[in-house]
């Protein structure tokens, strides 16, 4: 080995605290980069291909009932390519074991297995025949929630009789990777499911012969613009069903299971670009430090090898290789601990997200692209260091450095000064000489604290987020769906059921709004003036009425139509008789989770000319009636569905702790490195540079303790100041996080509870005590006797 | 008096020099260095009393800073006793000893050592926080002849300065004994002695046992009493009847 490169080994191992700190944020960001993007590779790559070879539909739409004859008018129409019809119903089921009825959606499937649009994957089992009406394949994620396999029987309400029927086989499909009920957010597998039944059978049982309600497309692959055409088949397809009930057709991005999976990877995506970025930033500026004081020290040597004809360069180079030394040895772990970690995230999607298979895809593009970004990073932090050796001259670097300047700042010729006591005076004046480091410092750790802020803030939001649906909005115990409307009358019956201490009933149509060129297709729910059950709340969280006039819009669906208060809007109501009226937005509402319209239960009937009548009700229910009532429910006819607030916050709680929380450890303990291994550098720095003042002190009388508050002092203030300007941050990266979040499912309000100020304050202190105690082991092997004989 | 051990024991005559106040009785130091063992001190044997200006002469090498070192207890004897009045330094531990410096004991050190953030003012007043009956800062800076440059930092000063301000540094909290080890090492002629001039000064009106190690000869002659020390022994203890001034001798 080349004499230089001895050196190299040498000091690295003398430095190795130092550049191991540097190495571990290395490793953080290149993890968090390989997890993330692999994740989002491999969950995009899943997605297409199950799309394609599943043939997912391009459009949708839902109607009451067509003749099967409609399907070749609406093949007919330009780009559509292929078509498909189902009976598709909603159905309370009764499945063995459990206390509380699901609801089921029934989807139609050909008596014989043919390819089609919506395919469907039988993972177990066999498909359903003819000879047998009541075999139905079951998705695989209710059959595992409710431990059914093929064979097992459960029993189902079918418009209105109760059937047993069979499970043949355990399938998944394109439609439902996200398999949510109707008007939910997060899934209850327990509770909801799909279940493919034969077209026939499932046509008989709802007199649907001959007739289909739901119709999905494909288009003609050769289309130069698609995006036009798709409009234009929407549009073509909402004329051809208006006729027949139709509930307006809609593309994949409304497509409720794309929506969510699309959401993630857009997210997936934005995170697997900052958070990576955060630490290479971080990352640079260690190594730049770490080398940057090295450089200093090593003037002497520079000065020797540039005499002995070393050209500026190849001293340079030699800086240099420390930081591709620190990089690489981050980046291998890095690696490998990031595609383990791609692994466990994948394995987590798959709980929500169901796919035939989905693999981690080890992408050679991700791995390269992390290791470039990183070693270019490195570079650009060593380059800046390795800038001043060539300012260095052999003659000049055997001189020793003249004693530091320092001067009174600012701060002390303010009165204040005179009262602080001489070490604090040190403390000041360190941080003074040196502006940009302690600056940078203080950023650095205050992105740690920001970090770990927004990974609190995100639970927060979402605490916050189901405390104002379920607390204020949604009051009810029990909602109950039934399939059609029902006179007015329905609600007596209702109220006698056991365990039932009040009953509200409600009407909600399905609707479009129009205004300008926007539309939505939306459910119109008509509130009464007295409803307890179910309240709208304005951005104050105030309780507020529905006007007696007019329509309410949640005001994301205002912002949706281009709409406030005031304005004009075109309702079309998709039911019955389809009147179409101009409607005033009398208010908007500020509900958190999805969209809605609302309007005076009287004004409602009004609107429909129809003489009250009601499509649920909302239950406040005794909980220890609630088996008798639940039993009951899975008897009644009338109701297609049964939704119940206890076994939704059971199961959104599920996934809180499951996903949010794992997700938000490891986040805090990475961003936990970062302020580690900065506070870890920037106190070895500065014993580096002031050892020999330290220990000068020593000698004086000064205890271990007064020292290392001298050389902790510096840090500490640091890191304090750090939290507040960590916390602002903070603040601004969860405000800007949250018009991502700002959708039609949901939207995260900025709210912040105080273990997001708590958990980052505490966990930032912890770090740093840590990483500053690796240090102070350091101030007890301090070298009294030969700093009475050393030059600094 | 030949001591057996070869060192030499030498007894105060002099009227101020009331009693003695380091004992030091047999003391060894054995240094390993990778196989070596270095003797860097051989069985001393050295009293120091009340108020004396010791100069302890050697050439580097000879043990005389390991002697210091042990004196101001930075280092411990591998043999022997160490005793300051009634503590024995030998047995303390790091914490006591810390104390011992604190309380009893001023560095000079042969190249200032000074705090660069502070000015020439706060390096004094950092000492005097933690002591018990400190002069006042300014007093020392004055005692010096520094007080007008009390608001300068140590890179506006000169080396003899810089050194002034050390010594006022270490006899600020009102030592027992000053340890100054080749405190004009790193200066000039017309500065180091202008900086034995304070030092005289401050033995004078403080009072201060004042040890001064030195491998310059011509020192010697401001010292009451003159131990050279030699391949860790002590080889000679001269007395001077008549102490110079600094101006009075050169090198």
């Amino acid at each position: 080995m080349k004499p230089i490169g001895k050196i190299l080994w040498r000091d690295l191992w003398h430095l190795r605290g130092q550049l191991t700190a540097a190495a571990l944020v290395v490793a953080c960001g290149v993890m968090a980069q390989v997890c993330m993007h692999s994740a989002y590779i491999s969950l995009k790559a899943t997605q297409e291909k199950y799309y394609d070879r599943y043939r997912f539909a391009a459009v949708f739409a839902s109607l009451k009932r067509a003749p099967e004859s409609l399907a070749g008018v609406i093949g007919a129409l330009p780009g559509v390519a292929q078509v498909r019809t189902r009976v598709i119903v909603d159905a309370t089921l009764d499945i063995p074991g459990l206390a509380e009825p699901a609801s089921g959606r029934l989807v139609s499937i050909p008596e014989r297995q043919v390819p089609m649009i919506n395919d469907i994957y039988l993972r177990r089992g066999r498909y359903i025949e003819a000879s047998q009406p009541d075999g139905v394949l079951i998705s695989e994620v209710f059959a595992q929630a409710n431990k059914l396999d093929v064979g097992d029987k459960l029993g189902a309400i079918l418009n209105g009789r109760r059937r047993e029927l069979t499970v043949v086989g355990i399938a998944l499909s394109p439609e439902y990777i996200y398999e949510v009920g109707p008007g939910m957010l997060f899934p209850d597998n327990r509770r909801f499911g799909v279940l493919w039944m034969g077209r026939e059978s499932l046509a008989t049982a709802f007199n649907m012969q001959g007739a289909f309600n739901d119709v999905s497309l494909t288009l003609t692959p050769h289309s130069f613009n698609k995006g036009a055409e798709e409009v234009e088949v929407i549009a073509g397809l909402d004329r051809l069903l208006s006729a027949y009930g139709g509930l307006g057709a809609y593309d994949r991005k409304d497509q409720l299971s794309n929506r969510f999976l699309s959401d993630e990877l857009a997210e997936i995506r934005v995170s697997a670009t900052y958070i990576p970025a955060i630490f290479l930033t971080v990352a640079v500026f260690l190594i730049y430090i770490v080398l940057s004081r090295l450089v200093v020290m090593q003037r002497t040597q520079i000065g020797l090898l540039k005499a002995f004809g070393y050209s500026s360069a190849s001293v340079a180079l030699h800086y240099l290789k420390f930081s591709l030394v620190t990089v690489l040895s981050g980046l291998l772990p890095g690696l490998l601990l990031g595609l383990y970690l791609g692994q466990l995230v994948t394995n987590l999607y798959q709980e929500y997200f169901h796919f035939p298979l989905l693999e981690l895809v080890v992408s050679p593009e991700v791995i390269l692209g992390a290791a470039l970004v990183n070693l270019t990073g490195a570079c650009a932090g060593a380059t800046a260091a390795a800038k001043r050796v060539a300012a260095i001259t052999p003659a000049e670097a055997m001189r020793p450095e003249a004693p530091t300047n320092f001067r009174a700042g600012v701060f002390e010729r303010s009165c204040v000064a005179v009262w602080l006591p001489t070490s604090a005076r040190m403390i000041l004046r360190n941080l003074a000489r040196k502006p940009w480091k302690a600056l940078l410092t203080v950023l650095g750790i205050g992105i740690a604290v920001g970090l770990m802020m927004v990974t609190r803030f995100m639970l927060d939001a979402v605490d916050h987020m189901m405390t104002v649906q379920f607390d204020l909005v949604q009051r009810d115990d029990v909602t109950i769906l039934f399939h059609e409307p029902r006179a007015a009358s329905a609600i007596f019956g209702i109220r006698q059921l056991p365990g039932v201490s009040r009953a509200e009933p409600f009407r909600a149509v399905p609707v479009r709004l129009r205004h300008e060129h926007r539309s939505k297709q939306i459910a119109l729910t008509g509130l009464a003036n007295d409803s307890e059950l179910h309240q709208i709340i304005d951005s104050q969280l105030r309780v507020t009425k529905v006007p007696a006039e007019g329509l309410m819009l949640t005001r994301k669906l205002g912002e949706i139509l281009g709409v406030t208060t005031g304005d004009n809007l075109t309702l079309e109501v998709l039911e019955g008789s389809r009147q179409i009226r101009q409607v005033a937005v009398a208010g908007l509402s500020d509900e958190l989770i999805g969209i809605g319209a609302y309007m005076d239960a009287g004004a409602l009937a009004q609107l429909l000319g129809e003489d009250n009548l009601i499509s649920g009700a909302r239950l406040r229910v005794d909980p220890a009636y609630a088996e008798t009532l639940f039993s009951r429910l899975k008897r009644i006819p009338a109701v297609s569905g049964v939704a119940i607030r206890s076994a939704m916050l059971g199961s959104v709680k599920q996934i809180i702790d499951r996903a949010f929380l794992q997700v938000s450890l490891v986040e805090m303990l990475f961003a936990a490195v970062i302020v580690g291994g900065m506070v870890y550098n920037s106190v070895r720095i500065s014993l580096s540079e002031r050892g020999n003042e330290l220990a000068s002190l020593r000698v004086l009388g000064f205890t271990q303790r007064e020292i290392m508050v001298m050389l902790m002092g510096e840090q500490a203030l640091l890191t304090l100041l750090a939290i507040p300007v960590g916390m602002v941050m903070g603040y601004g990266m969860s405000a800007a996080l949250v018009p991502i979040f700002d959708r039609e499912m949901f939207r995260i309000p900025l709210v912040f509870g105080v273990k997001s100020f708590t958990y980052p304050v505490i966990a930032t202190l912890v770090a740093a005590m840590l990483s500053a105690l690796l240090v102070a082991r350091r101030l007890r092997h301090l070298d009294l006797i030969a700093v009475l004989k050393t030059r600094e | 008096m030949l001591h057996p051990s070869g060192g030499i024991e030498a007894h105060p005559t002099t009227a101020e020099s009331t009693g003695s106040v380091f004992h030091v009785h047999k003391v060894s130091k054995v240094y390993r260095v990778g196989e070596v063992e270095v003797h860097a001190l051989r069985e001393v044997t050295l009293d120091l009393y009340q108020g004396e200006f010791a100069v302890l002469l050697g050439a580097s090498g000879s043990g005389k800073s390991t002697l210091l070192n042990i004196l101001g207890g930075l280092d411990r004897p591998t043999s022997g006793e160490v005793l300051y009045r009634d503590h024995e330094l030998t047995r303390a531990d790091d914490a006591q000893l810390t104390l011992f410096r604190r309380e009893h004991v001023g560095f000079v050190f042969q190249f200032y050592n000074l705090i660069p953030s502070l000015t020439a003012l706060e390096n004094v007043a950092l000492v005097t926080e933690i002591a018990a009956h400190p002069l006042d800062p300014t007093e020392a800076l004055k005692l010096v002849g520094l007080g007008h440059r009390r608001d300068h930092f140590p890179s506006q000063m000169s080396g003899g300065e810089q050194q002034r301000v050390a010594i006022a540094r270490a006899v600020a909290k009102r030592p027992d004994v000053l340890l100054c080890d080749e405190p004009t090492g790193a200066l000039d002629y017309a500065t180091g002695k202008l900086v034995l001039e304070v030092l005289q000064l401050v033995n004078r009106e403080l009072g201060t046992i004042t040890a001064v190690i030195t491998h310059n000869a011509a020192i010697a002659g401001m010292a009451d009493r003159v131990i050279r020390i030699s391949s860790g022994a002590i080889v000679e203890v001269h007395r001077n009847e008549v102490k110079l001034q600094p101006s009075e001798f050169s090198w």
